[in-house]
C-alpha cells in the first residue's frame, strides 16, 4: 500500500480519488481508467494490495475520499466506481470484462461524479 | 331523470359536463371528462373523440353512455391558426475555416498561431523558420502525439498548438514541455485545411475568462493581419465566438466570411377598406405588429410565394378550405402574429459543427371561414349514441356563461380564452351583450419558439418544455430547482441523469434534456416565448374587445382554456393586467373546475337558462338553441 503514485506531488491535504485494486498485482486496465481521470483533470491517486470483491473496495475506497467517489478494479476486468452515500452493495456502476475504451469512459465518469458534469455514456 | 351533456370541441382538447335533471326540475352537474380532439377541429372526424369523451363522462357519473338524453355542442369559431419560421439571416464561410465549438477538457491556455500541419508528418520536409500547428486525428495516440510534438520542438521548431481529434487535449498537454492551447474533439478533422495559417485560443483555466482574441474582430484582425477590408469579413466569425472557452480561426487567402440576408419575402396586409400595406418580413416582428395593428381590423394576409410565411399562409387556407368545403378564395387570414426570434444554424463551412444565432421571425396565423360543418358532427353523434345533438349556442358566448360561474366574478366581463391554436377574447356589457374576437397566436406558437431557439428539431420535446418546470441534477441525491431551491431525492438518481438539467414531470419523473443548457437558460427562454406570446395577445385582445378601447375600463379579467393551465401563464398576464387596475385571474368554473370545462358548462347553463348556477337571467338570446342547425329527431 506504500506503493502510491500520482502525477502530483504527494500532499495528503489534496482530495484525491481512490483507484484501488484487489490483490498485489496492478491490472493494464488502470493505466485508461487513470487517462480517463486525468483528461478530466482530476487529482487521483492508484493503490494495491487490497482484499474483498470489487464493491466493497470501490466502498471503502469512497468513504476514504473527500471528493466521495471511489473506483475498485477487481481480476476479470471488472471495475466499480462507487458514491459514499450510496448504500454499500449498490455501486453507481459495476461493469465486468471492462475494455480499454470502457475503462477510459468509467475514470471519466467517475471524475465527472466528482465535478457535478454530466457522464459519458457508456458502452 | 334526466342527463344533458355539454361537449366543447376544441383545437386539442374535447371537453364535457354532465348535468343530471331530477323529475322535480333539480339540476346538478355530476361528471365532467376530457379527452383529446380527434381530426381537425369542426370536421366530422370529431365524432370518435367527442364519443370517447361522453363515455368517459358516463363513467365518471356511473350511468350507462345510453343514458345521456341530449348532447349540446357548440357552434365552434370558424377559425384555425397556424404557425411557421423564417430565418432571416445566415451565416455562410467559404474558404476559411472556424472552429468554435466547446470541449469540455480543452488544454494548455493562450493564444498560438502556426501553420496547420499533420502530426504524422515528415519533419525535414518543412524549415523551423515557420511556427506550427500541430492536427493529431484518431489514430495517433496522445502518447504518441506528446511524443512527436517533443521531438519537433527539440529540433527547433515552433509548435504553437494542436488540434484533436480525440478527447485528448489535456493528456497530451500534461505530456509535454511547452505550454501551448489544444483545442480537441474536432470531430471533423480531415475538413480542416492543411498547409493554412491557423489561430488557436484557450481560456485561462478556473478563472471563469472566456478568450478574448479570437472572439474580437480586432483581434483576429491583429493575429492575421487583416486590412481594413478584410475585418469586415471576419465580423460574423468573432461573433460566433464570443462566450467560448476555445476557439479556433483558419484563414486561408481568398477568405471570406459572409452573413447575408435571405429574401424573406413581404406580407400585404389588407384592411376592411381594402387598403394594402406591404411589410417586407425582414423587417422584424415589432414593423409587422404595428402594421396589422394600424390596419386592424384586417380584413386578409397575403403572403409571397416561395417563402416560407407564403407556404405556411396557403397551408392554413387550403386546409380550411378542405375542411368547409368552400372555395379557397373566400378563406380569410383576419390577423397574424409576428415575434422577433433567434434561431441556431449550423454555420455553412464550418468543422465542428458550430451554430450561429441567426434572426427569425415567428408567425402565427389566424384562418377565418364563414362557418364549419358543425350539422354532419351533430348528426355523426346522434348516429353513434342515438342522443338528440343540439347546437346550442356560440362557443365564446358560451364560455362566458361558463366562466361567470367562477366564484367573485360579476359582467360586465371579459373572458380570455387561450388555447393551443388562438387567443379568443370575449366581452359581456352590462346588457348581457356580447362581443367576441379571435387572435393568432397562442401555446402552439410558445411551443414553436422554444423549438427554434433551443434548436430541438422535436415539437413533442419543446411541449414539454413548456409544460414543465426544469432542474439540475447536481448531486446523486439531489436537484437545483431553477428558483434555486435544492430538494433531496428519495432514491438516488440515475447516472445517465447526473449532472444534467431535466424536466420535473407530474408524476416525480425527470426528464433529461439533450441540448446542453442550464436550468437558468431554459427557464430565460421558456417564459420569454411565453411573455411574448400570451401578454403581448391578453394586452391586444383586450385593447380590443373593450368598447373604449382601453384595458383601463374593464372590471374583471377571466383567463380559461388549457393555456390558463399553465403554470406561469396565467401569473404572467395577472402580473401585466395588474398595472391597469383590473382584477385578472385564472377562471373556476363552477367554483370547482378551475380554468377548463368553461364552454361545456355554458353550453349547459344556456339550455337549462341558467338553473340555480347563475346569479342573472340569460337573455333569450342567449339560452335558445341555434335555429337553423337544430338537430330534428324523427
Amino acid at each position: 500500500m506504500d506503493d502510491c503514485r500520482s502525477p502530483i506531488e504527494t500532499d495528503d491535504a489534496m482530495p484525491r480519488l481512490f483507484v484501488r485494486c484487489v490483490g498485489d498485482r496492478e491490472p493494464e486496465l488502470v493505466q485508461y481508467i487513470e487517462h480517463g481521470i486525468e483528461e478530466e483533470g482530476v487529482p487521483w491517486v492508484v493503490q494495491h494490495g487490497y482484499d474483498g470483491d470489487g464493491v466493497s473496495v470501490a466502498y471503502d475506497a469512497s468513504v476514504t475520499s473527500s471528493l466521495k467517489i471511489g473506483i475498485g478494479v477487481a481480476p476479470d476486468s471488472r471495475v466499480v466506481v462507487h458514491h459514499k452515500q450510496l448504500p454499500d452493495d449498490d455501486p453507481v456502476f459495476d461493469r465486468s470484462d471492462v475494455t480499454a475504451k470502457t475503462a477510459r469512459a468509467l475514470g471519466s465518469n467517475s471524475a465527472r461524479l466528482v465535478k457535478g458534469t454530466p457522464l459519458k455514456p457508456l458502452e | 331523470m334526466k342527463y344533458i351533456a355539454g361537449v366543447d370541441i376544441g383545437n386539442s382538447s374535447t371537453e364535457v359536463a354532465l348535468l343530471r335533471r331530477s323529475g322535480s326540475g333539480e339540476t346538478e352537474f355530476v361528471s365532467d371528462a376530457l379527452y383529446r380532439t380527434t381530426g381537425l377541429k369542426g370536421t366530422k372526424k370529431n365524432v370518435p373523440g367527442v364519443v370517447k369523451a361522453l363515455t368517459q363522462a358516463s363513467k365518471n357519473a356511473d350511468i350507462d353512455v345510453s343514458a345521456i338524453d341530449r348532447v349540446l355542442i357548440n357552434e365552434a369559431a370558424p377559425v384555425i391558426g397556424d404557425v411557421a419560421m423564417e430565418t432571416i439571416t445566415e451565416t455562410i464561410i467559404t474558404e476559411s475555416t472556424m472552429i468554435g465549438h466547446d470541449p469540455s477538457t480543452p488544454g494548455g491556455v493562450g493564444l498560438g498561431t502556426g501553420t496547420t500541419v499533420e502530426i504524422t508528418a515528415e519533419m525535414e520536409t518543412y524549415s523551423t523558420d515557420k511556427p506550427i500547428v500541430f492536427l493529431v486525428p484518431e489514430s495517433v495516440d496522445f502518447e504518441a502525439a506528446a511524443e512527436i510534438i517533443t521531438k519537433w520542438t527539440d529540433n527547433g521548431y515552433d509548435i504553437n498548438g494542436a488540434i484533436v481529434q480525440k478527447d485528448d487535449a489535456v493528456l497530451i498537454h500534461n505530456r509535454i514541455e511547452t505550454e501551448m492551447p489544444i483545442v480537441d474533439e474536432v470531430r471533423k478533422l480531415d475538413e480542416v485545411p492543411r498547409n493554412q495559417r491557423a489561430a488557436i485560443e484557450v481560456a485561462p483555466q478556473a478563472s471563469g475568462k472566456t478568450i478574448d482574441t479570437l472572439s474580437n474582430p480586432y483581434g483576429i484582425a491583429t493575429v492575421f493581419d487583416l486590412s481594413s477590408d478584410e475585418t469586415q469579413k471576419i465580423i460574423p466569425v468573432a461573433r460566433a465566438l464570443v462566450g467560448n472557452k476555445s476557439a479556433v480561426v483558419i484563414k486561408t487567402p481568398e477568405g471570406d466570411v459572409t452573413e447575408r440576408t435571405i429574401p424573406a419575402g413581404e406580407l400585404r396586409i389588407i384592411d376592411e377598406r381594402s387598403n394594402t400595406t406591404s411589410v417586407p418580413v425582414d423587417e422584424g416582428a415589432d414593423v409587422i405588429m404595428d402594421a396589422v395593428m394600424n390596419s386592424w381590423p384586417v380584413s386578409d394576409v397575403r403572403g409571397e410565394s416561395g417563402s416560407n410565411i407564403g407556404g405556411m399562409l396557403n397551408r392554413a387556407r387550403s386546409s380550411m378550405a378542405e375542411v368547409t368545403g368552400q372555395s379557397i378564395d373566400s378563406i380569410e387570414i383576419r390577423d397574424i402574429m409576428a415575434v422577433d426570434t433567434l434561431v441556431p444554424q449550423e454555420v455553412e463551412g464550418s468543422v465542428a459543427q458550430e451554430h450561429s444565432m441567426e434572426n427569425a421571425v415567428g408567425l402565427a396565423a389566424m384562418v377565418k371561414t364563414q362557418q364549419l360543418p358543425m350539422q354532419q358532427i351533430a348528426d355523426g353523434i346522434h348516429e353513434e349514441l342515438g342522443a338528440d345533438v343540439i347546437i346550442q349556442g356560440i362557443e365564446a358566448k358560451m364560455a362566458v356563461l361558463g366562466s361567470l360561474t367562477t366564484p367573485g366574478t360579476d359582467h360586465p366581463v371579459a373572458i380570455l380564452d387561450m388555447g393551443g391554436g388562438s387567443t379568443d377574447a370575449a366581452y359581456m356589457d352590462e346588457d348581457k351583450r356580447i362581443e367576441s374576437i379571435h387572435l393568432s397566436g397562442a401555446g402552439d406558437m410558445v411551443t414553436m419558439l422554444i423549438n427554434s431557439e433551443l434548436g430541438l428539431e422535436d415539437r413533442d420535446l419543446a411541449e414539454q418544455i413548456k409544460i414543465y418546470p426544469s432542474a439540475k441534477v447536481e448531486t446523486l441525491f439531489s436537484i437545483r430547482q431553477e428558483d434555486g431551491t435544492v430538494n433531496f431525492l428519495d432514491e438516488p438518481a440515475a447516472p445517465e441523469l447526473f449532472g444534467r438539467t431535466v424536466l420535473l414531470k407530474d408524476d416525480g419523473e425527470m426528464q433529461p434534456l439533450p441540448v446542453d443548457k442550464s436550468s437558468e437558460e431554459i427557464r430565460r427562454i421558456r417564459r420569454q416565448a411565453k411573455r411574448r406570446v400570451f401578454v403581448v395577445n391578453a394586452t391586444r385582445a383586450l385593447n380590443i374587445i373593450t368598447p373604449t378601447e382601453s384595458i383601463r375600463h374593464l372590471p374583471f379579467v377571466v383567463m380559461v382554456g388549457r393555456s390558463a393551465l399553465d403554470f406561469e401563464i396565467p401569473e404572467m398576464i395577472s402580473d401585466a393586467m395588474a398595472e391597469y387596475g383590473i382584477v385578472c385571474g385564472s377562471a373556476n368554473v363552477r367554483g370547482a373546475m378551475g380554468p377548463r370545462n368553461a364552454v361545456a358548462t355554458g353550453l349547459v347553463l344556456s339550455h337549462i337558462e341558467g338553473g340555480t348556477h347563475l346569479e342573472f337571467e340569460i337573455p333569450d338570446a342567449l339560452s335558445s338553441a341555434i335555429e337553423r342547425t337544430t338537430f330534428q329527431p324523427n
